[in-house]
């Protein structure tokens, strides 16, 4: 005890502080474990049953605190047994002043140095271990949340607190470990755009913010513990020029924060940066292809769900795609037509009809639309087809049922004609003889099959309106009175009037009205010009002329065809439309027609 | 010499059309130099099947090889050329 006191007073005098003093082995591990002092000197014969090299065998293991030996024993196996408990030092009684001050300084400092290496290996590991994690997981959160959990763990920052922000600014996601239930809080806070004021300065510019005494400027600040030492990091996450959020952690250090832990925050919050960017080109790229999986399947599904049949055939013919509409078109499946030739469609309006032969070799009309399209990079041309068969058949039925009404209205004429005829002996067939010319003249002028039907109906039915004159008048042997013939002469007018509301696919009325027009505004009843005139009448008209002095009246004998010829030359283009003369004097010089 | 087939489905309007249509394409373009086999799907039928016609009017070019195949309208001269692939070849 004597000699300690010695020790104890040198100590003083050299400049350090004694925590205790004591004599046995369990009261040297009980008071390290309460003062917590930088260093031991130890006896190696203690009181009590342990002894020194015992005693700082637990101490180092438990406490990992430095031990000195300072002991009169020098033997070989003291020194053995001594070195197991891995000393700072061994000084033997009795020693100078100088020899204490020399190998307590030297075990302080050899403390110091495997704290920094302890201290930078930890470093070390947390980096490697951040990165590990960084390869490894995709998953954001989890990221994250392993970050956080790696940090407090690896390097014993009291707690870890990461938030990413979105491109407005606003907390996205969060992870932490060690914040505890304020957590909820802070968010809170965050979000409602109150964050601390480290938070702001942090996001604000580059480079790690650091707060050494968290006392007096985090007061409110759940990060912040009220115990000495506890210190603040913190530090944006960035990466290509975007800022994606921030990290704080809090450490708890008994200096101010050396230049290995600043450059380990730092690489940490760069690598987290970094994972970030990462992560997220990867989600915009995923969306980005979601998307388009999105809009391909709507529009496949406009394909598939179409009403018509939709081919695509590529530039040899060959088809390539059929949607279910076309597979019922063409009866077959689609693996039956996709592969297939189809061929070059090839088209000249906008829709083009084609029949498609089915597998019970029934054929459907379909309406063909083709348009040029790019299939798998390649130009093809894309086959809508509408089956139009029922739409056909429509109109084929249209068809007939017009053609019907138009033979009953044939045969209605015919029987109207007859009904004339047989009331004019005189005259009994000169309407159909002279239809029978209008319809060769007319052919002969290229007239269309239906202004053929049209013209020869009304030439058939000409007379009519003498139905309104006295049959004694028309077969009158003499000469006729004025009145007579102004009775005669309104037969035009009255076959008009008869004719006019029926619904002829032809002008019938009009061409019969005007059959006693003259070219040169001679006629009745209107006394039109040649302008004015159908040509349909003036046709009628030069046949009317031609058959009339071709045939018996009771009036006089027939002049002739000859005669009549002359007749429609003498007055060609003055009564007569020249080239209806013409046709009509062709048809009998040359083609031999005759009257039937 | 220039070898066609022409399928068509049933002697309708239509179809008198198509063949005299096609013959004067046919006759301006090598005068004589053609024969163009005309086969009725509707009177032989088994031939749609064998020859893999799914619809009408068809048009083979067989000879000058490669062989074509156009379906549609063959009303338009240059169409019907370009599409047998015989635009350089007059």
């Amino acid at each position: 005890m004597i000699v300690a006191k010695d020790i104890e007073r040198t100590l003083v005098n050299l400049g350090y502080q004694v925590s205790s003093t004591v004599s046995s082995g369990k009261q040297a591990i009980k008071k390290a474990k309460t003062d917590k002092p930088d260093l031991i000197l130890m006896d190696i014969v203690l009181r009590g049953e342990m002894n020194g090299i015992e005693a700082a065998e637990q101490i180092h293991t438990r406490l990992n605190i430095p031990v000195v030996y300072l002991t009169a024993y020098a033997d070989k196996k003291t020194l053995q047994r001594a070195k197991i408990t891995e000393p700072y030092g061994y000084i033997l009684k009795p020693f100078s002043e100088r020899e204490l001050h020399s190998t307590i300084e030297i075990a302080l400092h050899k403390c110091q140095m495997e704290k920094k290496i302890k201290h930078l290996s930890d470093v070390l590991r947390t980096i490697r271990n951040v990165n590990q994690l960084i390869t490894k997981e995709k998953n954001r959160d989890k990221l994250l949340k392993g970050i956080c959990r790696k940090l407090t763990e690896t390097r014993g920052y009291s707690s870890t607190w990461i938030a990413v922000i979105d491109e407005s600014g606003k907390p996205s996601a969060y992870a932490e470990t060690g914040v505890g239930r304020n957590f909820s809080h802070l968010i809170e806070s965050f979000k409602q755009g109150n964050p601390p004021k480290c938070w702001e300065k942090t996001l604000s510019k580059p480079g790690v913010v650091v707060i050494e005494d968290t006392s007096k400027i985090c007061a409110e600040c759940p990060l912040a513990r009220k115990k000495s030492g506890n210190r603040i990091l913190s530090a944006r996450l960035e990466s290509n020029n975007k800022v994606h959020g921030l990290i704080i952690v809090s450490i708890v250090y008994d200096s101010p924060i050396d230049k290995d832990e600043l450059s380990l925050f730092r690489e940490v919050a760069d690598d987290v940066g970094l994972a970030l960017h990462t992560i997220k080109i990867k989600e915009e790229r995923k969306q980005a292809l979601k998307e388009l999986g999105e809009s391909e399947t709507r529009l496949r599904n406009v394909i598939e769900k179409n009403a018509d049949g939709i081919i695509v055939v590529d530039n040899n013919g060959f088809v390539q795609f059929t949607n279910p509409a076309a597979e019922k078109l063409f009866q077959r499946k689609k693996e039956r037509i996709t592969g297939e030739s189809f061929g070059f469609p090839v088209v000249a309006g906008k829709t083009t009809e084609i029949d498609i032969i089915r597998k019970d070799k029934k054929k459907v009309v379909a309406e063909m639309h083709i348009v040029d399209i790019e299939w798998k990079g390649k130009a093809a041309h894309l086959a809508s087809l509408r089956d139009i068969t029922k739409r056909k058949q429509t109109e084929k039925a249209l068809q007939q049922s017009l053609e019907k009404s138009q033979r009953i209205l044939q045969e209605t004429v015919s029987a109207l004609a007859i009904a004339l005829e047989k009331r004019d002996p005189y005259t009994a067939g000169h309407s159909l003889r002279v239809a029978q010319l209008t319809f060769e003249i007319a052919k002969q002028l290229g007239f269309s099959e239906k202004q053929i039907r049209g013209v020869h109906m009304a030439a058939s039915i000409h007379d009519i309106g003498k139905i309104y004159v006295p049959a004694e008048i028309l077969s009158k042997p003499n000469k006729l009175t004025e009145g007579e013939f102004m009775l005669i002469k309104s037969h035009c007018q009255v076959g008009y009037d008869i004719l006019k509301n029926i619904e002829f696919p032809w002008p019938i009325a009009e061409i019969v009205l005007q059959h006693h027009e003259r070219i040169n505004g001679s006629g009745y009843p209107q006394g039109l010009k040649d302008g004015d005139i159908l040509l349909e009448a003036k046709i009628l008209c030069v046949a009317d002329v031609v058959e009339a002095m071709c045939s018996h009246r009771p009036y006089r004998p027939a002049p002739g065809i000859d005669k009549a010829l002359e007749e429609i030359l003498q007055n060609k283009g003055v009564l007569y439309n020249p080239d209806v003369v013409d046709v009509c004097f062709y048809l009998f010089k040359e083609k031999g027609f005759t009257f039937k | 010499m220039h070898r066609l087939k022409l399928y068509i489905a049933g002697s309708t309007l239509k179809s008198e059309n198509i063949i005299k249509n096609l013959k004067q394409l046919l006759e301006e373009e090598f005068n004589d130099q053609y024969s163009l086999e005309i086969i009725d799907l509707i009177e032989s039928p088994e031939l749609a099947e064998q020859d893999k016609i799914l619809a009408t009017p068809t048009l083979l070019k067989i000879e000058p090889l490669p062989a074509k195949r156009i379906i549609g309208d063959f009303s338009n001269k240059k169409m019907v050329l370009f599409g047998l692939d015989l635009v350089n070849n007059k």
